[in-house]
């Protein structure tokens, strides 16, 4: 209603039609009745168990609480009590002095929610860049990928910016058995590829008639957006808001809560997405609908109650086939590219001498060789 | 030329290095706008942009840069009928990142594509680490449209899609998109380029 750009608490712009901006007041109202909940739970700072937890989590953690119960929920302040108290400092100087994602990072960091209020600010890019290279040599294996700078900096927001907490969050998300799938982030997103695949599965079961149509215009959820859900965590598509009541949820029950917000999202706009005959328009349109989710109670409702159970034993068999595949067709795919390479540089050498001809045949089996498959791990 | 036919529709797809400027030449060329600060690309966006004068809409699939997406282009890439491989003027790793791009696309990519290299950032001259003649000697060598761009002062990115629309055949380009069956992360296999691209036949 007021005019000019308005702002959420975090300091995103609003950008709402009449019929969100009503949706908007109601979730706020459920909000501050969900806030007398949390009162005595937060004089003591400490959680409930159990189901009671995760019914509190599903309606909502007050913005005001977020800082210490998602630290809790994920696992952070436990892991940071089992570290020296500086550590997060050491990973800092470390990552200034010596990691190789440096150039990525300062790439990203006035790319990273360029609109928002704080985050581009030079003390916003600050501790967003200390954030990621402190992950980066913490991590060296998985080091930087592009979409943990939105992820850092959704976490520093919500996080009354703490960037030791941001940081804490973000390797109980993203380490080896951290909350989201193994390698989700890894140098070739394996995980991703594989939770990507899962999510098809489920729409497939789930929502047939979608599926039907998607698949018959080439669309998988690849493009049709699962890389905004799958490794963005929802923070790029849907309002601020909306994102950071996803990760209540997703902190207090794991990763299942991402396909079911992902179904939601589909199932709620699913009409729409039906009327599109092209890829890319379908994407369009998801992308606009997501944006536009301003009532997140009426999402999350969907989400737990509209698309039916989801036992993560189902999901984990699911995986496990995923897994499988992905892995085949990534070693496919490098041998392929070592076996061009193998070839091109024999050509450009000596093409027909012998000695050119022996050092392909090597390259070859080297190619080969280096690609017998490591065992499958699972979950 | 000088045809007055149906708008043909036409998939292009822009690849190269993090931070060469895709996201930043499609959003000139479709909106006519430039940000200093534009939004890392996950994944891929789409946007449109017809070109009524060429008969054209343009279809645009504009990627992520990073070397780890890379196992995500070949869906985007995938039956398109033209390609934009971008790197920077100032950085010459994005240069040798441009000359996998388009060895990959000449590859497993359609083979009637039409390919341009935009070297951009040119109002970067002064910083400059790939000089024109390098460029356009490789872009010659295979047989790509080379222009240097700015997407920020707005030097010839109309051009490069103008190129583009021009060459483009009119019949394949009116061939419908051809749906792409689910992911795959494997290349399709050099022998079985001609039957998975959409616009081998004329
Ligand atoms: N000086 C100058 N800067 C540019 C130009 N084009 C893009 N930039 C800047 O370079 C940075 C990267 O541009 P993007 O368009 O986001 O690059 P991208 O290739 O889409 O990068 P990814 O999405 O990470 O793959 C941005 O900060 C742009 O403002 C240009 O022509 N001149
Ligand atoms: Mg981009």
């Amino acid at each position: 209603m007021s005019p000019g750009p308005s702002r959420d608490a975090y300091g995103f712009q609003i950008q709402c039609d009449e019929g969100q901006s009503a949706a908007r007041e109601r979730c706020a109202q459920s909000s501050s009745k969900q806030a007398t909940k949390w009162a005595k739970y937060a004089q003591k700072k400490s959680l409930p168990s159990g189901e009671k937890l995760k019914k509190l989590c599903r309606k909502g953690i007050p913005p005001e609480h977020r800082p210490w119960v998602w630290t809790e929920l994920s696992g952070a302040k436990k892991r940071r009590s089992e570290h020296m108290a500086s550590y997060y400092e050491a990973m800092v100087d470390m990552g200034e002095s010596s990691s190789e994602f440096t150039h990525q990072i300062e790439l990203d960091l006035a790319r990273t929610f360029p609109g928002n209020a704080w985050v581009c600010t030079a003390e916003g890019r600050a501790a967003l860049r200390r954030v990621l290279l402190a992950f980066s040599v913490q991590n060296p294996r998985i080091g930087y990928c592009q979409s943990m700078n939105f992820l850092a900096a959704a976490l520093l927001l919500a996080l009354d910016r703490s960037e030791e907490k941001a940081f804490w969050v973000l390797v109980c998300l993203i380490d080896d058995g951290g909350i989201l799938y193994q390698d989700t982030y890894a140098r070739d997103l394996t995980g991703a590829h594989v939770e990507m695949r899962s999510l098809e599965e489920l729409v497939a079961a789930k929502l047939p008639n979608l599926h039907r149509h998607l698949q018959s215009i080439g669309c998988d959820m690849t493009i049709i957006g699962a890389t905004d859900w799958i490794l963005c965590l929802y923070t790029t598509s849907l309002p601020a808001e909306t994102a950071m009541r996803v990760w209540d949820a997703l902190l207090s029950e794991g990763t299942k809560i991402l396909y079911r917000v992902a179904l939601a999202l589909l199932k709620t706009h699913e009409d729409r997405l039906l009327a599109q005959d092209n890829a890319g328009y379908v994407q369009r349109e998801m992308k606009l609908a997501s944006a536009g989710m301003h009532d997140r109670d009426a999402l999350m409702k969907v989400a737990f109650d509209g698309v039916g159970s989801m036992p993560m034993a189902r999901i984990d068999t699911i995986r496990v086939t995923k897994q499988a595949d992905v892995e085949v067709e990534l070693a496919k795919r490098s041998r392929n590219k070592q076996l061009r390479e193998a070839v091109s540089m024999s050509e450009r050498h000596a093409p027909f001498s012998s000695q050119g001809l022996s050092s392909l045949a090597d390259k070859i089996k080297n190619a080969y060789a280096a690609q017998i498959s490591r065992p499958i791990e699972h979950r | 030329m000088g045809d007055t036919g149906p708008i043909q529709q036409a998939k292009l797809v822009l690849l190269g290095d993090m931070g060469a400027g895709k996201s930043s030449l499609v959003l000139r060329f479709v909106k006519g706008q430039f940000f200093d600060y534009q939004e890392s690309t996950i994944g891929a966006a789409f946007l449109t942009k017809t070109i009524p004068e060429k008969g054209v809409k343009f279809e645009i699939w504009d990627t992520a840069g990073q070397e780890r997406y890379h196992s995500l282009a070949p869906m985007y890439y995938r039956g398109a009928a033209a390609a934009v491989v971008v790197f920077d003027i100032t950085n010459a790793e994005s240069f040798a990142k441009a000359k996998n791009w388009v060895k990959e696309l000449q590859r497993q990519g359609n083979p009637n594509m039409i390919m341009a290299l935009a070297g951009n950032k040119a109002d970067l001259a002064a910083q400059r680490s790939v000089t024109a003649d390098e460029a356009k000697a490789y872009a010659d060598e295979n047989s790509l449209f080379f222009w240097e761009t700015s997407a920020k002062t707005n030097v010839n990115v109309a051009e490069v899609f103008n190129d583009i629309a021009e060459r483009l055949p009119r019949a394949a380009a009116a061939l419908p998109q051809q749906p792409t069956g689910g992911i795959t992360l494997t290349e399709p296999a050099p022998e079985q380029k001609k039957k998975s691209s959409c616009c081998s036949t004329a």
